[in-house]
C-alpha cells in the first residue's frame, strides 16, 4: 500500500485516513507540505531556503519552477525510516508522521464533507 | 447589644471604613487606555449549581422565637456550621460574620467575607430581587437552560434556542463575548428574530484574551515543530486564497482562516499596550490566587474585553462560577466561592480596582443561579434544591446616579408564609417574580427597547406585588 514507505504514498494513506475523500482534494499543495514533513521532518518553506521561511508558493510555480519540481520528486521518492535499526531514525519518523497529520488536520477539507 | 444598636454601629462603621470603588490602586496607573464604552454593557455571571444567597444575605437575628429572624438561624443552624438547639451561637454568629443593613422592611445582613458587595450596598449601587424564579424543575441543567435563554418554557430538550445575550447583542448590533471556556448558551442568537432558534452569530469567545490568536512562532521558535506547522498552514493558505474557486464548498473555511488571523492580530496589537495589572494577574497565578483560578482568569478576560469593547462593539458578557451545589457542609463549602466574587482585594474588587469610574459607570452585572436552596439545612450542613432565590443587579447605574443614591431590595426579603411552610418536606422560597421582566429591564437599560425583544413574553409573566422594577437602573 505504501510501497515499503515510500513518502508520497505514506502521504495519501495519512490523508485518506483522515479526510477520506479518495485523494480528491490531496493537490499539488497538499501533497508537497505533506511530503515534505515525511521526507525531511523539516517544513518544505525550510527545505527550499532556511533563509526564507515565510515564502508562499503556489500551485503553478510549484509545478512550472524546475528546481522546486525537482526537490518535490525527491521528496516524494524518499522513505519514511519506520524500519530503520536506529531507534533514533524510527523516532523522528514518528516525528514526522505527526507533523503531517498536524498539518493535515488543519486543513479545509476536514471541517466539510461533500456529498452528504 | 440590641439588635437595632448594632445595626446602626456597623452601618456607622461602614460607612467611615468605605474605600473608593474604583481606582483605589490606580488612578495614576489607571490613566490606560481602557476608554468608556459606548453603550452600557451587562454582565451575567451564570453561578452554576444553584447557590444559596440567602446564606450571603441572611435575616438578622432575633431572639423571639416566633419571628423570623429567630427561625430561619434555627433552621438553617447546620448550615452555617452550627448547633441548631443553641441560638446564643446563631447570634454570636451573626454578629461576628455579618454587617447589618435594612431594606424595603427587613433586617438583614452581608457576610463580611463579601467586603465588596457590603462597600457596593453602601455607595448605592446594589438591587436585590428577591423571591426570583426561573426553571422550577429543581433539575440543574434543565434550570440552568433556563436562564441562560432567559425563556421559562423551555423544555430540558430546548437546547438549540437562542440565549438572552445574544438576543440582546443581536437588537444593539453588536456582540456578546463569551469569557468561559465553553460560551454558555446565553450567548447564542437567534436566526431572524425567532427566539426559539439559534445562531452564534453575535457570539465573540474570548476564552483567553491572551492568546486569541491563531499561534505564531516566537522568534527561535520558527523551526520547532509546531512553528513548522503554523508557518506551512499560513503558507498554505495564502496560496488557497489565491486559487480556489469562489464556489467552492471549502471557500468558507479559507476566508475564516484569513478573518480569524487578521482579528487575532488587531487583538494582540490592542492588548499589546495593555498590559495585565499586577493585582488581576495574583488572581490567577502565584501564591494569593483566587480559589478559583477560573474565575480570575475570567476578570482578566474582562479586563481586557473592556478595553476592547468599542472596538468589538460589545453590548454583553458571560461570566460563570460553578459549584454551589451545597448538600453537604455548606460552610466550608460556598463561603470561598462567595469570598472569590465579593471579598475585598478579590475579584469584581480587583477589577474595580483596576478600571477608570467612566468605565464602570458603563458596567451593570446581573449575578445569579439557576434555583435556590432550601429553606432548612439538611442532615449533612448543607441545603438540597430549592427553586426560588435572588438575583442581584450590582453596578454604578443601579438606581440611578444620584448623590444620594441608596441600594434597594425588590420583594419582601424573608415572606412570613414562608414559616407556615417549614414542617413541610423540602419548603423552599417561593417564586413571585419571574426572571424574565427582571432581565427584561436590564436589557432596556443597555439599549432602550431591548427588553420587548430579547423577552417578547416578560409581560405576561409573573411580578411580585407592590414590585416596580421601574427604578431599578439608570
Amino acid at each position: 500500500m505504501t510501497n515499503d514507505y515510500q513518502v508520497d504514498k505514506v502521504g495519501e494513506f495519512l490523508w485518506q485516513r483522515f479526510v477520506g475523500d479518495g485523494l480528491k482534494n490531496y493537490g499539488v499543495l497538499e501533497r508537497t507540505y505533506v511530503n515534505a514533513f515525511l521526507a525531511t521532518s523539516d517544513d518544505w518553506a525550510a527545505t527550499v531556503n532556511p533563509d526564507d521561511l515565510d515564502r508562499v508558493f503556489t500551485t503553478a510555480e510549484l509545478t512550472s519552477d524546475p528546481a522546486l519540481a525537482a526537490l518535490r520528486e525527491t521528496q516524494a521518492n524518499a522513505r519514511v525510516a519506520f524500519d530503520d535499526p536506529a531507534d533514533w531514525r524510527r523516532e523522528r519518523a514518528n516525528w514526522s508522521v505527526g507533523l503531517a497529520i498536524n498539518f493535515i488536520s488543519a486543513t479545509p477539507y476536514v471541517f466539510a464533507q461533500e456529498g452528504r | 447589644m440590641r439588635r437595632r444598636d448594632f445595626l446602626k454601629l456597623t452601618l456607622a462603621s461602614g460607612v467611615a471604613g468605605l474605600s473608593p470603588l474604583t481606582g483605589r490602586r490606580a488612578e495614576a496607573a489607571i490613566a490606560n487606555s481602557i476608554a468608556p464604552p459606548r453603550q452600557p454593557i451587562v454582565v451575567f455571571i451564570h453561578l452554576a449549581g444553584g447557590p444559596d444567597l440567602r446564606y450571603l444575605l441572611p435575616p438578622a437575628f432575633d431572639s423571639d422565637p416566633a419571628s423570623y429572624g429567630y427561625r430561619y438561624w434555627q433552621v438553617k443552624a447546620a448550615a452555617h456550621g452550627l448547633d441548631p438547639v443553641d441560638p446564643a451561637a446563631w447570634e454570636q454568629r451573626w454578629i461576628n460574620d455579618y454587617r447589618g443593613y435594612a431594606a424595603n422592611g427587613a433586617d438583614f445582613g452581608i457576610l463580611n467575607r463579601a467586603g465588596w458587595l457590603q462597600n457596593m450596598w453602601e455607595a448605592g449601587n446594589v438591587a436585590l430581587v428577591n423571591n426570583v424564579i426561573g426553571g422550577v424543575s429543581r433539575n440543574h441543567a434543565h434550570c440552568q437552560l433556563i436562564l441562560d435563554q432567559g425563556n421559562v418554557d423551555s423544555s430540558p430538550q430546548d437546547v438549540e434556542r437562542s440565549g438572552w445575550g445574544g438576543r440582546l447583542a443581536q437588537f444593539c448590533g453588536g456582540h456578546v463575548a463569551s469569557l468561559t471556556s465553553t460560551p454558555r448558551n446565553f450567548c447564542f442568537g437567534a436566526v431572524d428574530g425567532q427566539p426559539d432558534s439559534r445562531t452564534d452569530a453575535p457570539l465573540i469567545a474570548i476564552a483567553d484574551s491572551r492568546n486569541i490568536a491563531l499561534y505564531q512562532p516566537a522568534p527561535g521558535d520558527e523551526r520547532k515543530g509546531a512553528g513548522e506547522v503554523a508557518r506551512s498552514l499560513k503558507a498554505y493558505y495564502a496560496a488557497k486564497r489565491q486559487e480556489m474557486a469562489a464556489d467552492s464548498v471549502f471557500r468558507r473555511f479559507v476566508d475564516h482562516e484569513a478573518k480569524a488571523r487578521q482579528f487575532g492580530d488587531q487583538i494582540n496589537a490592542a492588548l499589546a499596550s495593555e498590559p495585565i495589572p499586577p493585582a488581576i494577574e495574583a488572581l490567577y497565578q502565584g501564591d494569593n490566587t483566587l480559589t478559583s483560578t477560573y474565575f480570575g482568569l475570567q476578570i482578566r478576560n474582562l479586563r481586557d474585553s473592556l478595553a476592547l469593547a468599542n472596538t468589538l462593539n460589545l453590548c454583553a458578557l458571560s461570566m460563570e462560577y460553578g459549584g454551589w451545589d451545597s448538600h453537604k457542609g455548606q460552610k466550608d463549602f460556598i463561603e470561598p466561592k462567595l469570598e472569590d466574587l465579593f471579598g475585598l482585594g478579590k475579584g469584581l474588587d480587583t477589577l474595580y480596582q483596576e478600571i477608570p469610574r467612566e468605565v464602570a459607570d458603563k458596567l451593570v452585572f446581573v449575578i445569579a443561579g439557576e434555583f435556590g436552596r432550601q429553606l432548612k439545612a439538611n442532615g449533612a450542613g448543607g441545603c438540597d434544591h430549592g427553586r426560588g432565590n435572588t438575583l442581584l443587579v450590582i453596578g454604578n447605574p443601579v438606581n440611578g446616579f444620584g448623590a444620594d443614591k441608596v441600594s434597594t431590595a425588590y420583594g419582601d426579603m424573608f415572606p412570613l408564609e414562608e414559616l407556615d411552610r417549614l414542617d413541610q418536606k423540602t419548603p423552599d422560597i417561593n417564586g413571585q417574580t419571574s426572571i424574565e421582566p427582571v432581565l427584561a429591564r436590564v436589557c432596556d437599560y443597555v439599549a432602550p427597547g431591548a427588553g420587548n425583544a430579547v423577552f417578547p413574553n416578560h409581560a405576561l409573566r409573573i411580578v411580585e406585588p407592590g414590585v416596580d422594577l421601574d427604578g431599578l437602573l439608570g
